[in-house]
């Protein structure tokens, strides 16, 4: 077992409480429950594409990804490196019908799409899913530390949830994205450090490249071998499975795009993450294991170490004290990033599709008081779960069963809700509830999986397993709409991709969207007047190419604050004073956070 | 490790490239992408030309593994 020195074990503490200070230091711009699940959707593309990345790098990611690196070699990527496919659904389709129609889960959006006992359905899976998954990283993080630290597993698991609680109870999805922010930054430059000064401890760039085998550098693995590592069952189980639960089904994801000031900044952040952040996180999560490799075949490493442990052999090997404890506060920030943002997400459905439909009509201080009671009790249930997922053969097991036991029935009914508008309302029921149970079955007898199975052994099962789960729920869901009727259009207005320009109009309270000209930025100064929305010139108007009645989008000049400082407010008529000066109000200005001695911009959302 | 290279890549990129192209007609067929606008233009050529992106570094790295 490897332990920190005390500068390194200083350096994480320090770590922890200045996150938990970011995060609480955020919690002042929270002022309704808009804001504390979703940020105000006020943030730049730029700001959500970095908190995603620590999103991204799960708890596991540095210790299950430089395993298999060092198992596999540069095939440890493949997850990576696959999300490409989904771009077009996403940002094309499935952003702008949530954005737009104004769901706050994906509960509410079956409901909309629709029934409330598909929400039901939905709200039981996704929170059976989020708990679990909040259970099985807060395991993570005690088995991490357990390893490099010798802390007690249970111990570090209250100790993080505390943290994570903390903070989010102060600041909900704003603390979110700015802690994650600091994380990512933090994340991707470990990713480089470790690389560079393992490099250099190797002895250069060639001594490490020709140190490999050729089988080592291919970037995929064997299409059907090794079955534990098939590129052919990783990919159903990862470009379509986890992809698609990440980015369409994954409430803490898909409440970081509903975050942003609008659906392009979206699409813009997607593309960041997904061509830039994506291979970097690829590196920064791999290269520990392919440094191991390389080292164990020039000799520097015994050929016994455990794989599970290269990570923390290549840290401790490379890095002097103190850049250890960065490397470990790097690793903290992985695990505490996907802790807060489940928390988050649990809390978001618990209030918007539990306690709303329970009470509704309330002040909007009782939901923010039970966003954060909710968030403290996610936290708890998700330590109350370590235990279970302690009983698995290994966290990929537990983690693997889980996932491919959940996702595919919940990814079939998004996928048909939105992209087909004959698929029906019994038909997505069926998918829901047939198709879990399909996949408990398959977990129960695997030999069902076999006419799926591409000729991958039976040990490869868990990862195929997720064809065989869209084959299954696409079946059920195609062959049951089919037998039954569809909703009308008008009742799907703005909920399937048919009609998107509908839900653009309730976006705008039912005026003509304006979006196909976008326009230029226009800078000002603020004057505080007695409206209801917010005056421009003419000129700037026109500059715009943005009319009465059109929302705009105003924020603080200075773009590193990523929209922290910002509102968003219909347009009214032009006023005729000087073309620098943006009319609001005081009230507009404070929920804005928005000074009027301070430059500001503006610029057409829609 | 790995029997046939290019087999993972084929299956990848041809079962992956039908998902990636009928995300984009299907948007085109309901109006979502209007090819005629110019900012929808320039969002097709983003995907496609990301779709390419990841579509060379793997080609590349498959040939210069020397497997």
């Amino acid at each position: 077992m490897l332990r920190g020195t005390t500068i390194d074990i200083v350096i994480i503490v320090v770590y922890f409480f200045a996150i938990l200070a970011f995060g609480t230091w955020f919690g002042r711009y929270v002022k309704t429950t808009r804001d504390f699940f979703f940020g105000g959707q006020r943030f730049s593309w730029w700001l959500i594409a970095f908190s995603c990345v620590a999103t991204l790098v799960g708890s596991y990611s540095f210790i299950k990804y430089s395993a298999a690196g060092y198992r596999y070699g540069i095939s440890s990527t493949m997850t990576y490196l696959n999300d490409w496919f989904i771009a077009p659904l996403f940002v094309l389709g499935w952003l702008p019908i949530i954005y737009f129609s104004r769901v706050t889960s994906i509960p509410e959006y079956f409901e909309k799409r629709f029934d409330r006992k598909t929400r039901i359905a939905g709200v039981f899976v996704l929170l059976v899913y989020l708990t679990g998954y909040i259970g099985i990283n807060l395991y993570t993080i005690g088995v991490a530390f357990n390893s490099m630290m010798g802390w007690d597993i249970m111990t570090t698991a209250v100790v993080i949830s505390i943290i994570c609680a903390i903070y989010m109870h102060a600041g909900g999805q704003t603390s979110v994205i700015m802690t994650d922010l600091a994380q990512s930054v933090v994340l991707l430059i470990t990713g480089v450090v470790i690389f560079v000064l393992g490099i250099s401890y190797i002895g250069g760039l060639d001594t490490f490249w020709s140190s490999l085998s050729p089988s080592f550098k291919l970037p995929f693995s064997g299409f059907r071998t090794p079955p534990e590592f098939n590129s052919v069952g990783i990919f159903w189980q990862d470009a379509f499975g986890s992809s698609i639960a990440f980015y369409f089904m994954n409430q803490g994801v898909l409440m970081r795009f509903m975050s942003v000031k609008s659906p392009r900044e979206g699409k813009k952040a997607f593309f960041m993450v997904v061509l830039l952040f994506m291979p970097l996180a690829a590196l920064a999560v791999s290269n520990a294991g392919w440094l191991g490799r390389s080292m164990v075949n020039l000799g520097i490493i015994p050929a016994s170490v455990n794989p599970n442990h290269i990570f923390v052999e290549v840290a401790n090997r490379i890095a002097v004290p103190g850049v250890f404890g960065f490397i470990m506060a790097a690793l903290t920030a992985a695990l505490m990033s996907t802790v807060d943002t489940l928390i988050n997400a649990v809390s978001a459905i618990s209030v918007n599709d539990v306690v709303r439909n329970i009470a509704p009509g309330r002040d909007d201080s009782y939901y923010l008081k039970w966003a954060r009671i909710t968030a403290i009790l996610a936290a708890v249930v998700g330590v109350v779960l370590v235990p279970l997922f302690m009983s698995f053969k290994s966290i990929y097991v537990a983690h693997g069963t889980f996932i491919a036991a959940v996702t595919p029935p919940m990814i079939i009914t998004i996928i048909l809700g939105a992209f087909w508008k004959r698929f029906t309302t019994t038909a997505a029921f069926s998918t829901l509830i047939a198709g879990s149970i399909m996949m408990v079955i398959s977990i129960a007898w695997p030999s069902i999986i076999s006419p799926f199975d591409h000729g991958v052994a039976l040990e490869g099962y868990k990862y195929i397993r997720a064809f065989y789960g869209f084959i299954v729920c696409s079946a059920i869901g195609v062959g049951v709409s089919f037998m039954t009727a569809p909703r009308s259009a008008n009742e799907l207005s703005g909920l399937v991709i048919d009609s998107i320009e509908d839900a653009k109009r309730y976006f705008k309270g039912g005026a003509e969207p304006n979006d196909r000209e976008p326009g230029k930025k226009v800078s000002g100064v603020i004057q505080l007047e007695n409206i209801d929305g917010l005056r421009l010139s003419a000129r700037a108007m026109d500059r715009l190419k943005a009319g009465e009645g059109d929302i705009l989008y105003i924020s603080d000049a200075r773009w590193w604050l990523g929209g922290i400082f910002s509102a968003r407010l219909h347009a009214l008529k032009p006023h005729d004073l000087d073309d620098s000066l943006v009319l609001i109000s005081r009230e507009n200005a404070s929920e804005g956070n928005l000074r009027p001695e301070r430059p500001v911009r503006v610029e057409k959302i829609l | 490790m790995t029997e046939l290279p290019w087999l993972p890549f084929i299956y990848q990129y041809s079962i992956g490239g039908i998902v990636f192209a009928w995300g984009i007609l299907l948007a085109v067929r309901k109006k979502v992408l209007v090819p005629s606008v110019r900012q929808d233009r320039v969002t097709i050529v983003q995907l496609v030309s990301g779709f390419f992106f990841f579509f060379a570094i793997h080609a590349i790295l498959i040939l210069i593994s020397g497997a």
